[in-house]
């Protein structure tokens, strides 16, 4: 017989209130892992699309940034073309360091890879710098004629292919999840862009590509001079009137930034105001209950229990609920969000993307302490109550 | 050394309208031998005088000392060890803890400091002995009013206390039960602890052999 026994004996005689008690704990740590999740996934998701987009600067024809923004963010492929000579308009902007160009082609949704659209990205392995260092990354190499490089989302056939077309091209290397459109698009060289646009045009469809591909470009991928302020080399490329978009990955980010951080914080506040309700609802049942018992407090008084005795025993019945709701909650938002991670990214509609197991571990410990302060915080009111109050009122009025 | 002593004695509650003197000025002494019964009126103090006997109230003023320590001026944790180890309280009404069997409810003042040795198998003579070791291991609630008395008497003497202190312990008995715990108290006593009772029951009271009136706060005694 110790306090912690007599704890366990207390709660599990009054099932009931226990369980409620459990519930509100548990409902507390479950969204805030859940919600602690999603901010993180949702800032994973931030910093990866500016990774993946490499460069500082990305020029599209006039009228497709809203499209060109759509595939990095949301997968949605697309596919526009504007003149190569753009390139040499370019070239002459001061703070320029590296430029290259990219070719697009979209696929329809019986490409036999995948069940999506998917979206094809020629490189010139000349000038690339966004792409092929994450090839490297991935398979120490880089890419031939005839290879294709895909994200993670794209399934292979056989050894290690894709089919597109109704013909199978070989993976030189598959790169890791980026929550980002990148994870639906597939890489290839000029070269094999052509072969598969000829591919395309044999099945019947018409693909711009087949002439285009020689003459026309998709994106012009620009990384500044270091230390070059970007924002006065897209001011340079404005004013000279070059006719297309301007995307600033600063500003692809930013605007992810600022989408997120509307949403991160409504959970956050939501989070604060459940913790706080939390509190105050385990606070008032608490201190119910610790009328209820005036007559069981006396009954410890009496036998010689110290005042630190009895609030022990009410901090302990209330450590043990609260441990058991922030255990509980925070495992079944592991087990109802780690899983469905893709499918709640797709539902937000911004790049998503699980952190590290170390990165859950940490948030999941964290989340459960918060939810686990709930109760001894809650008790705390009532067991000072306790601990204060001459015992002897509380004998002759229970009587 | 007597086992207590009160010097000048007050309780003035002063939560009420006005101040209220429920205990005023009690001078008393209870030896080893001491079977001591209050009779009085509702109201006029009893039970606030045995809580400032068991250091459960500070007194407003004077003093009570426990086999000569005041209890009344130690801290909260000596004052607790004290009434935990000398003194053998048995409340009025019903005051077993629901959630826990007959025996644990024995062994709990036992636990509540740091002691060696094993406590269940005394808690189980104890039981025997008030009468009600083949009850150990049910709930309170399934005990009779008499037989959760002698429980709480048997709880009373787990640490042997030189003191036991009871309010009204018979108040909700019937004759027979009523001279049956009263008899465990007076054998109590033969053994050599001090009894403070408070009883509104001239019956009960003849069981002491010295006896009190306790009137408006002032506690006299009466010889015969
Ligand atoms: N906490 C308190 N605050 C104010 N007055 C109190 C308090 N406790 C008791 N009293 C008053 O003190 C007086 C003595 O109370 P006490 O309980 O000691 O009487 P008693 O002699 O035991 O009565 P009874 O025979 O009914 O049990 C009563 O008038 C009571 O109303
Ligand atoms: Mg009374």
């Amino acid at each position: 017989m110790n306090v912690r026994t007599l704890s366990v004996r207390n709660l599990s005689r009054r099932p009931f209130r226990t369980v409620g008690l459990i519930t509100v704990v548990a409902v507390l740590a479950f969204s805030l892992f859940a919600g602690s999740l999603l901010e993180e996934s949702l800032e994973n998701g931030a910093e990866n699309v500016k990774k993946r987009l490499g460069a500082d600067v990305m020029l599209v024809p006039k009228g497709s940034g809203y499209d060109a923004e759509a595939i990095l963010l949301k997968g949605e492929p697309n596919a526009f073309y504007m003149d190569k000579t753009v390139v040499d308009e370019i070239v002459k902007f001061k703070g320029i360091s590296e430029v290259t160009t990219q070719f697009y082609l979209t696929t329809v949704s019986d490409a036999e890879c995948c069940d999506f659209p998917v979206q094809l990205i020629s490189f010139d392995p000349e000038t690339d710098f966004t792409v092929t260092p994450w090839i490297e990354a991935s398979n120490g190499g880089g890419i031939g004629h005839g290879e294709l490089v895909v994200g993670s989302a794209i399934s292979l056939v056989g050894d290690n292919q894709v089919k597109l077309f109704g013909n199978e091209f070989p993976v030189a290397a598959r790169l890791g999840k980026s929550g980002t459109g990148l994870d639906t698009s597939i890489y290839m060289t000029q070269e094999t862009m052509k072969d598969v646009a000829k591919l395309a045009n044999d099945r019947g469809y018409p693909s711009p590509a087949l002439d285009g591909i020689d003459s026309q470009i998709s994106t012009v991928l620009i990384k500044a001079e270091p230390g070059y302020d970007t924002y006065l080399l897209v001011q340079d490329i404005r004013f000279d009137g070059v006719n297309v978009d301007v995307i600033k990955s600063t500003n692809i980010t930013a605007g992810l930034t600022q989408q997120m951080g509307s949403l991160i914080g409504y959970v956050k506040v939501f989070e604060v105001m459940l913790w706080l309700l939390a509190v105050v609802v385990l606070g008032v049942l608490f201190s119910v209950s610790v009328n209820e018992r005036k007559k069981e407090f006396a009954t410890f008084r009496m036998m010689g229990a110290t005042r630190r005795k009895l609030s022990s025993l009410i901090l302990g019945e209330s450590s043990l609920v609260s441990a058991a709701g922030a255990l509980l909650g925070a495992a079944l938002a592991a087990l109802f969000v780690l899983p469905f991670s893709d499918s709640i990214g797709s539902a937000i509609g911004l790049p998503y993307l699980a952190p590290s197991l170390s990165a859950i571990a940490s948030m999941f410990v964290l989340s459960v302490a918060v939810a686990f302060a709930i109760g001894p915080l809650a008790a705390i009111w009532s067991a000072r109550r306790i601990g204060r109050s001459e015992t002897h009122s509380m004998f002759t009025e229970g009587n | 050394m007597s086992v207590v002593e009160t010097e000048s004695l007050t309780k003035v509650y002063s939560g009420g309208v006005r101040p209220f003197s429920a205990v005023s000025g009690v001078d008393f002494t209870i030896n080893e031998e001491d079977f001591i019964s209050v009779m009085g009126r509702s109201g006029s103090g009893k039970s606030t005088l045995l809580n400032l006997v068991a250091g459960l109230l500070r007194p407003t003023s004077g003093s009570v000392s426990i086999n000569g320590r005041k209890i009344s001026e130690l801290d909260d944790r000596s004052g607790s060890f004290v009434r935990n180890s000398e003194i053998g309280y048995v409340p009025q009404g019903q005051s077993l803890l629901g959630n826990i069997t007959v025996i644990e409810n024995v062994v709990l003042p036992f636990t509540l400091f740091k002691r060696p040795g094993e406590p269940y198998g005394r808690a189980k003579d104890l039981l025997e002995r008030v009468g009600v070791g083949d009850l150990a291991d049910s709930r309170p609630k399934n005990l009779s009013g008499g037989e959760q008395r002698r429980v709480s008497v048997a709880r009373a003497l787990m640490n042997s206390p030189s003191l036991l202190i009871a309010d009204e312990p018979t108040s909700d008995l019937d004759l027979e039960t009523s001279s049956q715990v009263m008899e465990l108290f007076s054998e109590i006593n033969r053994e050599g602890a001090a009894v403070l009772m408070v009883t509104h029951e001239p019956d009960t009271a003849n069981y002491g052999n010295r006896h009190f009136t306790m009137d408006a706060g002032k506690l006299t005694e009466r010889t015969a």
